[in-house]
Parts: structure tokens; C-alpha cells; sequence
């Protein structure tokens, strides 16, 4: 949260960092758009990325992530501009406005529990579950207001909104764990990637 | 894995969705008793319990209105199957008395271009 003097060596070495997880993150979004959608609905996995970069590099460098994937999956698999495209991007920008808010409140009731949270030891202050469940329940109702305004003014389509919903919750609740089990075996691993 | 906090969290967002989906799937838009007759339709309100009659092609079929549904009770046809199948619900939408050509469903005075089923 608080600006610090950045040497040219500590800035490449971010934005390497930066680089490193768009490209899995891109990766793993590419791989989800082959995958049979049901409903319309992805689970979302390239979001796990963004929710590791938040917890263990903040926030800055989560929001460049998440919109580098946006942008360049959408270029790669050929959406870009399209309605496609702004869906996700909305969808994206409510995520990240959701995890903004809730990773400012977390820091400034000083609520940063990762350290505290390990398998089997509930604790305090909310984990990575939490911040997939927001993420995913945001982004849904931003596709879903863009869709509703833009593609489809119909409201009847409120009657697909608690379906949606849901389906986001179980996903988010899902990337929630699978968050969780990445950030402890990176908190125990060194950064050469060998086991403390 | 999980905190404290991720457990309200849960639970609290599985009861809004839960309030969500109670909200929009009452029937409480479909507040009228929509009636087809050999001469045309009518409209009946379902907040007032009663019983109405109406002239079909073969005689009269009477309809009760009661805790903001209908059926028929009686109509001039042979086989009475329109009374057999009882109140409207959500796996009869429309009761018919084919004989005496009267049938009743739900329907929306106020929107009846509201949606009637959805499809991916």
C-alpha cells in the first residue's frame, strides 16, 4: 500500500513478475475458451492467477494482470471488440473493483490474515475464499447488467440472475480453495521453488 | 483453508441468492386468472376468492378462484377431466375443458408480454 523508491533492478523484476503471470494467467483463459460452456458459463480459473498476485504482490500488480489478460486472450482467441469482449472486461473491471474495495478495508483494519491461515486453522479476518467469492459474484452481476442494458433490455432475464448467481458462488467458492492451496504451498516454498 | 469470515461470507451470500430466487420466482406477477371462452377472453382477479361461471359451447363450466389459484368444479362435458385435474400450479399452467371450449391459466393484467419460459 505504501509507495517506497523503486530501483530500475526492483521495477524489471516486477514487471517480469507481471509478465510471468499474465502469460499463465492468458494461458489458462485460452485453455478455458476450448472447454464446452454451460449456460454461457465459464468457471473462471485464469482468476485464481489474479487472486495470488493480489494476496502475495497487491493490488497494482493485480489489476495489471487481469486487464493484460483481458485484453490480449480476447486479441489472441480473435473476440476482441466484440460483445464477448466487453462482457469480460466489464465483468473483469467489477471484479477488480470488488477486490479493491475489500483488500483497502482488509489493510486498513490491518484484517491481513494470510499468515495466519493454514489448512484445518480457521482464523480471522477473510481469506482467499472471501476475496474469489466477492470477485466472482461481482463480475457475474457486472456481465449481467451490461447484457441486460445493452444486449438484451428484457426483464424477464432477472428471472436467470439467482441461477447465474449461484453458479458464480459455487466457481467462486471453488477458485476460493484452489487459491488457498496455491498461496500455502508458495508460503512454504523459497523462491527457487524448494520446500522450506 | 477456510476463516471465519469466509463462512459468513458463504453463508451469507447463499441466503441473498436464496432471497433472490424467492423474489423473482413467486408467482405473485401472475395475480390474474386468465379465462378463454368460444366468445373471447376474460380476466379475473385471484385476490378475491369466488366462484364464476362461464357459457361454453355445450353449457356452463363453473370455476372457483381460491388462495390465488382456480380449477373448474363443474363443467357440461362428458368425462369431467378438466375437473380431475385440479388447481392450476407449475406443472398444469393451463387447465381445459376441450368439450365446452373454457380454459383458465395465469396471466399478468398489468405486463402480459411478461416471459413464459426461457431456453440456452
Amino acid at each position: 500500500m505504501t509507495q517506497t523508491h523503486q530501483t530500475p533492478e526492483d521495477r524489471l523484476r516486477k514487471q517480469s513478475i507481471t509478465a510471468g503471470f499474465a502469460a499463465l494467467a492468458i494461458c489458462i483463459h485460452l485453455f478455458e475458451s476450448t472447454l464446452p460452456s454451460i449456460m454461457g458459463i465459464k468457471p473462471g480459473l485464469a482468476n485464481v492467477i489474479t487472486l495470488i498476485v493480489l494476496l502475495r504482490h497487491g493490488l497494482r500488480m493485480a489489476i495489471h494482470v487481469q486487464l493484460l489478460r483481458v485484453f490480449i486472450a480476447s486479441l489472441l482467441n480473435g473476440s476482441i471488440f466484440t460483445p464477448t469482449f466487453f462482457l469480460s472486461l466489464t465483468g473483469s473491471l467489477c471484479a477488480l473493483l470488488s477486490l479493491s474495495v475489500m483488500y483497502v478495508l482488509v489493510h486498513l483494519f490491518s484484517f491481513n490474515n494470510l499468515e495466519k491461515t493454514s489448512l484445518g486453522k480457521p482464523s480471522w479476518g477473510p481469506g482467499p475464499v472471501s476475496y474469489s467469492v466477492f470477485a466472482a459474484l461481482f463480475h457475474m452481476l457486472g456481465q449481467f447488467m451490461l447484457a441486460y442494458y445493452w444486449l438484451i433490455p428484457q426483464k424477464g432475464l432477472f428471472k436467470v440472475l439467482p441461477f447465474l448467481l449461484l453458479i458464480a458462488l459455487a466457481f467462486g467458492w471453488v477458485n476460493g480453495i484452489m487459491s488457498s492451496l496455491v498461496l500455502n504451498k508458495l508460503e512454504h516454498s523459497t523462491p527457487n521453488g524448494h520446500h522450506a | 483453508m477456510h476463516t471465519r469470515v469466509d463462512f459468513i461470507v458463504l453463508l451469507t451470500a447463499s441466503f441473498l441468492i436464496g432471497s433472490l430466487f424467492a423474489m423473482t420466482w413467486k408467482n405473485s406477477d401472475l395475480d390474474t386468472l386468465l379465462v378463454t371462452t368460444p366468445t373471447g377472453n376474460q380476466n379475473f382477479t385471484l385476490e378475491q376468492s369466488r366462484q364464476i361461471t362461464i357459457k361454453g359451447r355445450q353449457g356452463i363450466s363453473t370455476i372457483e378462484i381460491k388462495n390465488n389459484s382456480a380449477r373448474f368444479i363443474d363443467s357440461k362435458c362428458a368425462n369431467k377431466i378438466c375437473v380431475g385435474q385440479g388447481h392450476l400450479d407449475v406443472l398444469h399452467p393451463v387447465v381445459a375443458c376441450i368439450p365446452n371450449g373454457v380454459s383458465i391459466q395465469f396471466g399478468n393484467a398489468k405486463n402480459p408480454h411478461n416471459l413464459d419460459a426461457f431456453a440456452f
